[in-house]
């Protein structure tokens, strides 16, 4: 038995030992490289790096080939004085690989990307994790997100427990390219009632899409649609409701038709620089100088009620009080056309010219006595029995108002715009969903999970972006949690003074990157200004940082330079195998005596 | 841009009349040959930047055997180049999808910039640009038909011009200007140095030889005198001038072909000769004008001469005459210098022939570091001449077997050549790609990362070493390292030049071309051809009889 047992052990070696294994490994080894190399040019470095050299199965190959040169250098033990070079050479191929050894295992690579002004004391790494964070208790805890790789299956949960903290992470969701969706619902306990508005315009399909108002929530209570407004009020008793659905009728204090107020003339940046009474330019054009140039602004027509007809500025006799003016710009650079609108002071570049050359634009003040309307303006009013009612008003001093049910429309006043309350929940709440299907066009918006943490009894759940770390308050502990690329602590800070790329003269390619960095170790009292660029790295605490690109700010200018920063402690141990495997090849090839050929025997065809 | 503005010129020339124009080839040029310029980001002198405009335009430096200086000044003077047939495209799908007469290789600028198919191309290919799409082969050469076509038309516009200076005080990017451009300084001397420039030309319409070389001599004055802190030193530029006209590669491998056949015919008579030793010294010459030429593009370049795929052809022709340099002197035997002759002719013909850009350009930033490039891409580069020199042997070894298989005197001897050869290329290629990874480890921070460039010289070594292995095992016999070393080549051409021309991907991005695909699908289809008679003809020989060599006596 134990004599077989021998045997056994003595094939498997000789089989591990064998020259002919070392040829086919070797063989094998070369046509696995040369199709991953294909295979990169096919698809991305960082496919291949990912599913090829940095699989597990790759790693086994390195270590058969490694078991293979050991073996073959112990079955010859003792070894003789022949074999020395032999003896090195795989010795050296041993320390290569165990050097290389050392650095996967404690090797660090990653990027840094700096601003100038910016300082950083952490790179990010290759992989992804999800840390989960408890300060209190003491706990940090890199979980391993892998279900980045396949997903969540529907209802099912992946749990982690944070070390022996008690606390247990489970993950249910994951959105590669997530959308936030978001959704009204009833919800009794609220008290807050939201309204469905959506707005339509005659002979224009492309209509808004529907919108809520939300009367209890700051910030949502109203709509802002530039030229005109929405609100949701709530009035308690129906005296104040009838005041606000019928206010005093609102009448301009002039005879409508008169040519009234001024016209503001505003440069790029939107100062005043001209104001001109409508009055004068009726009797004769207006003369400014401004920015070194003579300008004439010369009245072409005054319309109180406006309408576009056919593409042309129309008076309807009978129609709502739109007060415009038209009117040349003489200047340096031609004549311009322009038109304003009172009621609509962002209307006039839509209907006039795209661009006014000078850079100057006009607006129309035409007098309103009514104060109370300065805008465009609907207001839907929750009455005290919880019906709804509207009031729409525009600036020409028209008005509507009416009680409104769910689905009813009406006319907003505002150039045949009509609003539909499409639904109404007396008592809503807002709740948001995030689903799968972002951006298109092979771009991804940031990737998401939920993470649910337990502790002590009690939950907490919270979505949590790529790269954003959220605060989540669980069994009296807070607790961060980031899903994003794994951090690594340098140890000391780097901060960018000064970023340049400066090129070969007279062309735009860059003749070298170099950064200004500043090194800051308060531990070691080092406080130093360095240089990086392109073969000059900065070393220091066993870390390599060196230039490896930049980014380009909005002036164009280099701002951003990125480093890749990397730590790998087993490159002397590679040194010392390549010198090692150096000499043993030059022993075995300058002796004489034995080496592969066993040249010249002329038997040995 | 510079698409429009070569539309728009069409109108203006497309009405003067046709007539022959004769470039002014005896004009005294010397003048201006040496006059220096600032063109790609490098000084060189009018001499090479006429030289390389011609080449890119017309396909060659001395287009219809004219002077290119002499060809410069004209197109500056004289609109009506644009009627003449000088503009090269030798890409038949180019001259297909634009519709040309398919019989010529030179078109007119007129011709082309009136074509409405490459104007379609133009926008096609600026669009694929804009949304960082890969061109494909044949958009890249349409593309390179608009560089050509914008390239003549800033000549003759006087726009590439740019001889002047910048003022004292100017920093160090600062670009130069053209005589027209020409800013901050004086009005005087703008103004003086402008008449001469519009001197020159005229002297050119007029064919004045003598005016011509009084203005060239002014001109030279004036601009020398702008900026002297940092204008080139003349003997840089006369420097750059001799490695122009002298072609040293040219009389080298002419010398090699000599060397070749004299060496031929002094197989037949004893080795110590006066044959040999002439041949043996025309061989020694041609080495000494190579590395002449080498060290010349050196001090040009102020680098190693191995950072792009021309000068790394020419080097690892060098590297393979070195090699049997030595070896010849160590076996004192003709094999080393006879393959080696040849394949420098090889080599250095090749280096010209196939589309590799022979113009000394500036390098990119990671590059630019002479120590690491002197000490990695030298002995990564001596390794391939190791290897061809080895494939060159193996070739020999195997037509021995062909032809003289009773020869087993020989055959032993070309072995054992061989098998020296592979050791000193293992040798080369394992120091090459470990001292590779060092300066990737001291410039990058990590020795080694699976790129392509990398992975393949790792390929190549396992190749080898493999075949040495398999030597060892009995698997292959001295028949098999013969062959397997001519495939093992193979390996090398990959990590050499396909990396850059078929994979084109990874770190070492920056000497990524395309191009000479079909001569080296030639050479492998040729071996095939001929490693399949050779085993053809070893199989029904009597060598399968002998046993192979006992493995395992290590």
């Amino acid at each position: 038995m134990n004599e077989q047992r021998k045997s056994i052990f003595a094939i498997i070696f000789e089989f591990l030992a064998s020259l002919k294994l070392a040829v086919i490994l070797l063989v094998i080894f070369a046509a696995m490289l040369s199709w991953a190399t294909f295979y990169e040019s096919s698809t991305s470095t960082e496919a291949a790096q990912r599913l090829i050299y940095k699989t597990l199965w790759f790693d086994l190959y390195l270590f058969l080939l490694g078991v293979n040169v050991t073996c073959s250098a112990l079955k010859r033990f003792p070894w003789k004085k022949h074999h020395i070079g032999f003896v090195i050479t795989h010795t050296g191929i041993i320390i290569i690989l165990l050097g290389s050894l050392v650095t996967r295992k404690f090797g660090v690579e990653g990027t840094l990307a700096l601003l100038e002004g910016e300082s950083a004391d952490s790179i990010r790494l290759e992989d992804i994790v999800l840390s989960v964070t408890a300060p209190r208790l003491h706990v940090r805890e890199d979980l391993n997100p892998w279900f980045i790789q396949d997903g969540i299956p529907q209802n099912k949960e992946i749990q982690y427990a944070i070390g022996d903290s008690g606390i247990t992470c489970y993950v249910d969701r994951y959105f590669f390219n997530p959308r936030t969706v978001e959704n009204v619902i009833s919800d009794p306990q609220s008290g807050n009632p939201a309204v469905c508005i959506l707005f339509t315009q005659a002979g224009d399909s492309s209509s808004m899409a529907p919108q809520w108002l939300m009367l209890d929530q700051p910030g949502r209570e109203s709509l802002d649609l530039g030229i005109a407004k929405v609100l949701f009020e709530r009035i308690p008793t129906q005296e104040a409701l009838l005041e606000r659905l019928n206010p005093p009728e609102i009448k301009p204090d002039l005879s409508a038709d008169d040519p009234q107020g001024e016209i503001l003339l505003k440069d790029a940046q939107n100062n005043v620089i001209q104001t001109i009474p409508l009055k004068h330019l009726t009797a004769m054009p207006h003369t400014f100088a401004y920015n070194n140039a003579q300008f004439i602004v010369k009245l072409i027509e005054f319309v109180p009620r406006a309408g576009i007809h056919d593409g042309k500025l129309v008076n309807h006799e009978s129609g709502k009080l739109n007060p415009a003016v038209k009117y040349e710009l003489h200047g340096p650079q031609g004549v311009e056309n322009h038109l304003a609108f009172s009621l609509f002071p962002d209307l006039g570049s839509s209907h006039g010219k795209n661009e006014s050359l000078s850079g100057l634009q006009g607006q129309f003040n035409y007098p309103i006595k009514d104060s109370s309307v300065s805008e465009n303006l609907v207001t839907i009013f929750l009455g005290p029995s919880g019906n709804l009612f509207y009031r729409a008003a525009n600036l020409a001093g028209q008005l509507a108002s009416g009680e409104i049910k769910k689905g009813d429309s009406f006319d907003t006043t505002w150039n045949n715009i009509h609003m539909t309350v499409v639904d109404f929940i007396p008592t809503a709440q807002i709740t948001h969903d995030i689903v799968e299907g972002g951006r298109a066009m092979g771009m991804h918006n940031d990737p998401i999970v939920r993470i649910r943490l337990e502790y002590k009894g009690e939950t907490a759940e919270e979505y949590a972006r790529f790269g954003v770390p959220v605060s989540m308050t669980v069994g009296g502990e807070t607790c961060t949690v980031e899903f994003g690329p794994r951090k690594f602590p340098l140890g000391f800070t780097l901060q960018l003074i000064d970023f340049n790329a400066p090129n070969y003269p007279g062309t735009n390619r860059p003749a070298r990157f170099e950064s200004d960095v500043m090194l800051i170790d308060p531990d070691n009292n080092i406080n130093e200004q360095r240089k990086i660029y392109m073969n000059n790295p900065l070393a220091y605490n066993h870390f390599l940082v060196y230039q490896s690109s930049y980014q380009k700010g909005r002036n164009g200018e280099p701002d951003q330079s990125i480093f890749s920063v990397a730590r790998a402690p087993g490159t002397p141990i590679i040194y010392f195998g390549s010198i090692v495997l150096t000499i043993g090849m030059i022993i075995m090839f300058v002796s004489k005596k034995r080496n592969f050929m066993q040249a010249p025997p002329s038997e040995s065809f | 841009m510079k698409r429009t503005s070569v539309f728009a010129f069409l109108t203006i020339v497309v009405l003067l009349p046709a007539q022959a124009i004769e470039p002014p080839n005896h004009f005294p040029l010397d003048a201006l040959r040496d006059l220096p310029i600032l063109n790609n980001g490098r000084y060189k002198p009018l001499d090479t930047f006429a030289g390389e405009t011609m080449k890119t335009i017309t396909g060659r430096w001395r287009f219809n055997k004219n002077d290119h200086v002499a060809m410069l000044v004209s197109l500056l003077a004289f609109p009506e180049w644009t009627h003449e047939t000088m503009i090269r495209i030798d890409y038949l799908p180019a001259k297909i999808e634009l519709d040309l007469d398919q019989s010529r290789n030179h078109y007119s600028f007129n011709e082309l910039a009136g074509n409405a198919g490459l104007q379609q191309a133009f926008e096609r290919i600026g669009e694929k640009q804009r949304r960082n799409i890969k061109l494909d082969r044949l958009e890249s050469e349409l593309g390179s038909i608009f560089h050509q076509l914008s390239l003549f038309q800033e000549v003759m516009n006087g726009n590439e011009l740019t001889i002047v200076p910048p003022p004292p005080g100017a920093d160090e990017e600062a670009a130069w200007h053209t005589i027209s451009q020409a800013d901050g300084y004086s009005q005087e001397t703008l103004g003086a140095m402008r008449e001469t420039y519009s001197r020159l030309i005229t002297s050119v319409r007029q064919a004045n030889a003598s005016a011509f070389e009084q203005a060239s001599l002014q001109l030279r004055t004036q601009m020398a005198q702008l900026n002297p802190q940092i204008y080139p030193q003349i003997k840089e530029m006369e420097r750059e001038i001799h490695y122009n006209h002298f072609r040293p590669f040219l009389k080298s491998w002419i010398l090699y072909l000599i060397a070749f056949l004299l060496f031929l015919f002094s197989f037949g008579l004893e080795r110590k000769t006066a044959l040999y030793w002439s041949s043996f010294a025309i061989f020694v010459l041609g080495f000494a004008l190579n590395t002449y030429g080498l060290l010349l593009r050196s001090l040009i370049s102020g680098r190693p001469p191995v950072s792009n795929m021309y000068e790394s052809v020419v080097f690892v022709g060098w590297g393979i005459i070195a090699f049997a340099l030595i070896f010849e002197l160590v076996y004192r035997e003709r094999w080393f210098v006879t393959i080696a002759s040849a394949l420098g002719v090889c080599m250095l013909v090749l280096a010209d022939l196939l589309p590799f850009d022979p113009n000394i350009e500036p390098l990119v930033p990671v590059l630019r570091s002479n120590y690491w490039l002197l000490i990695h891409v030298l002995t990564i580069t001596l390794s391939y001449s190791a290897f061809a020199l080895a494939m060159g042997l193996a070739h020999v070894n195997l037509g021995i077997y062909f032809y003289l298989p009773h020869r087993r005197d020989l055959l032993a001897q070309m072995s054992l050549f061989l098998y020296r050869m592979l050791q000193v290329g293992v040798v080369f290629l394992f120091a090459g790609t470990v001292l590779g990874g060092v300066w990737a480890a001291e410039s990058w921070g990590r020795f080694w990362g699976w790129d392509p460039k990398e992975t393949w010289a790792l390929i190549s070594l396992l190749g080898y070493i493999a075949i040495l292995h398999a030597r060892h095992t009995g698997w292959l016999r001295d028949f098999g390292v013969a062959v397997c070393s001519v495939l093992g080549f193979w390996l090398i051409l990959m990590t050499w030049y396909g990396v850059n021309f078929i994979l084109a991907t990874g770190l070492h991005s920056y000497g990524f071309g395309s191009g000479g695909g079909k001569y080296v699908l030639a050479y492998m289809i040729a071996e095939v051809i001929f490693l399949i008679a050779v085993a053809m003809k070893y199989k029904t020989s009597a060598f399968t009889k002998f046993t192979p060599v006992s493995s395992n006596e290590l």
